[in-house]
């Protein structure tokens, strides 16, 4: 991980309050492991409000790895001032931070699961798959939001060979429901049996996919998405609840871990649910 | 040219003696916000501080508090992270050897519920190799007194403090917490029980509300804010406690550039610790030392300790001198 300053190469909507930023970076670009995440500052470093820097995904490395693209959705005074810059104005980035999907075999197929803006690091994952493991494995995006604002990006991942499976609250798009309602037909039926599931999201929808993962024996992993306070593991700030490593005392004891440094990627069975 | 400049700037004398502990400039990290040292590393050179002040040990290891622990407000952050550690034993066995050898002497940071668990911590860290001294934080709830804090009022403070220093070899800074009445009070006592510095300020308790959920934005309900918001009232409180002690006095609060830590050391800190801004900038401890230096150099200083204090004598010389 490094401090660079990176610069705005383009900041464009893409649907109501969705934005795509490109950003060079060559510095940090070609390191980024699928699942990491950066600490942006997009107002300068001696503007204290807002104060601290933002965490973000990675949606893809850009060019011949000479910086990243990110996908994000305005809803705070952060974002907000995020999405006014403009190309040629700079970023402070501090990455590439945590640990992201594991890199192992993904078996016979991968379903992916987001909400909303949740999608972001999925992008860069499928494409890692697709280039370093297997062209041809089968993975299927469960995408949910609220309408069909919320369906993004979707032209990318078919573009990667991803089937799509999108769900919203309102029944604009697909399936009329929630992403979680729309996988659990699908995992009840049989219509599919993922060797491998990864959820990115609300918290509630990631408990959803865990207890759904957990119930069926499916290997899982979740990207957490916390409030962070520094990102590079001292305030511990952005903690979860987990079982304890101590495998003798992991029903009865937790410890908070950090979603920086030791996430934001976890594997389901570490986390416990039902405190969050 | 640069050449010429860089080592004008090494000749200024940055060095100074807390209570024991000789530091080479004055620039320091405050606790809990620079981990055990080993998460700072990737980013700044550990040598570069004056002292590190590592996150606060208890003799046990502790959870800390559930999530939400943090808040951003205007300027500023609220935390209340609950005191979470790996305790005494995993800090000395699998923290402190990275630390050790670093280049800057290590301050351990500690606090307990009781006096005695304050006075233990203190006694087996001077067994312990590496350590230079020992900061205490005294806004830990006493159980003894019903939760009520140590550092509230100056007795308790005192009473705290006689007895880890009857107990411990290190050196002995007392941080004080700026929830009390009056801190020049706070100040003196410590002195007196045989604190041999004091730090200041630490996090002003404070609380922020979601008007949509009605509910603290805090699973704690109440924090500490910490950050640039807090730094006035810090350096009041520095200024107040340098005049009423003679012991040294370390200024904390905000401090975000070179600037804020000159300002700190004029109002008569002898060193500064550097908090909140370490979360937004890993770097910013060089920064600060480095814009010191310059400082010092472009204002023709010799020593760090010509400024500090330096506006006490002349206040009463213009308000001597005015007719108001």
């Amino acid at each position: 991980m490094k401090q660079v300053i990176g610069k705005v190469l383009y900041n464009s909507e893409i649907s109501q309050s969705y934005f795509k930023m490109g950003i060079a970076c060559s510095d940090v670009a070609s390191s980024i492991l699928p699942g990491q995440f950066f600490m942006l500052r997009a107002w300068s470093d001696t503007e204290y409000d807002p104060l601290l820097n933002r965490p973000f995904g990675v949606y893809r490395v850009i060019g011949e790895e000479e910086g990243v693209e990110i996908l994000y959705r305005v809803v705070g005074r952060g974002t907000r001032i995020m999405s006014q810059l403009r190309h040629r104005d700079f970023v402070g980035l501090i990455g590439p931070l945590g640990k992201g999907f594991p890199i192992y075999e993904y078996g016979d197929s991968v379903a992916m699961i987001s909400g909303g803006v949740g999608i972001a690091p999925f992008y860069f994952f499928t494409q890692w798959i697709r280039n370093k493991k297997s062209y041809n494995l089968p993975i299927t995006l469960y995408h949910g939001g609220s309408g069909m604002d919320d369906m993004v990006c979707i032209e990318d991942f078919e573009a990667l060979g991803v089937e799509i499976k999108s769900s919203t609250e309102d029944g604009s798009v697909g399936f009329k429901g929630y992403v979680t309602d729309n996988l659990r037909k699908d995992l009840e039926k049989k219509n599919i049996m993922p060797s491998f599931m990864l959820a990115c999201g609300p918290k509630a929808m990631l408990k959803e996919v865990a207890l759904m993962a957990l119930k069926d024996d499916i290997p899982c992993f979740v990207s957490i998405d916390s409030v962070m306070g520094c990102g590079i593991g001292t305030c511990l700030g952005c903690v979860v609840k987990t079982r304890k490593k101590d495998k003798s005392k992991a029903d009865t004891e937790f410890e908070y871990t950090r979603v920086c440094m030791e996430g934001p990627v976890f594997d389901v069975k570490d986390i416990l649910w039902e405190k969050l | 040219m640069g050449k010429t400049i860089e080592t004008d700037v090494k000749m200024v004398d940055l060095s100074t003696n807390i209570g024991g502990v000789v530091i080479k400039n004055p620039v320091m990290t405050a606790s809990g916000t620079f981990g055990y040292g080993e998460e700072m590393s990737p980013y700044i050179d550990l040598s570069t501080f004056g002292a590190i002040i590592v996150k606060g040990i208890s003799l046990k290891p502790r959870k800390g508090n559930p999530a939400p622990r943090i808040v951003e407000t205007p300027s500023g952050l609220i935390n209340a992270i609950g005191l979470q550690n790996v305790g005494l034993d995993a800090f000395v066995d699998e923290k402190l050897p990275l630390l050790k050898d670093c280049g800057s002497p290590v301050i351990v940071n500690i606090f307990g519920e009781t006096i005695d668990e304050y006075c233990l911590l203190a006694e087996k860290l001077g067994h312990v190799d590496g350590i230079a001294g020992i900061e205490l934080n005294i806004s830990c709830p006493n159980v003894k007194k019903g939760g009520m804090e140590f550092g509230r009022q100056p007795e308790d403070a005192y009473r705290l403090v006689r007895a880890v220093k009857h107990s411990a070899k290190l050196p002995i800074i007392t941080k004080l917490s700026p929830n009390v009445g009056d801190i020049r009070e706070m100040a003196s006592s410590v002195e007196e029980a045989g604190s041999d510095a004091v730090s200041l300020i630490n996090t002003i308790t404070a609380m922020s509300i979601d008007i949509e959920k009605r509910r603290p934005r805090l699973f704690n309900v109440i924090g500490g804010l910490s950050g640039p918001a807090i730094r006035p009232i810090a350096v009041r409180m520095v200024w107040e406690a340098a005049g009423a002690v003679d012991i040294p006095v370390i200024g904390i609060g905000g401090i975000m550039t070179y600037e804020d830590a000159i300002e700190f050391i004029i109002a008569g800190a002898c060193a500064v610790q550097i908090g909140t801004a370490n979360f937004i900038d890993p770097t910013i401890g060089l920064k600060v030392l480095k814009g010191i230096k310059t400082y010092l150099k472009s204002h023709s200083i010799q020593r760090l300790s010509d400024i500090i204090g330096c506006i006490r004598g002349q206040i009463y010389t213009l308000h001597k001198n005015s007719n108001l």
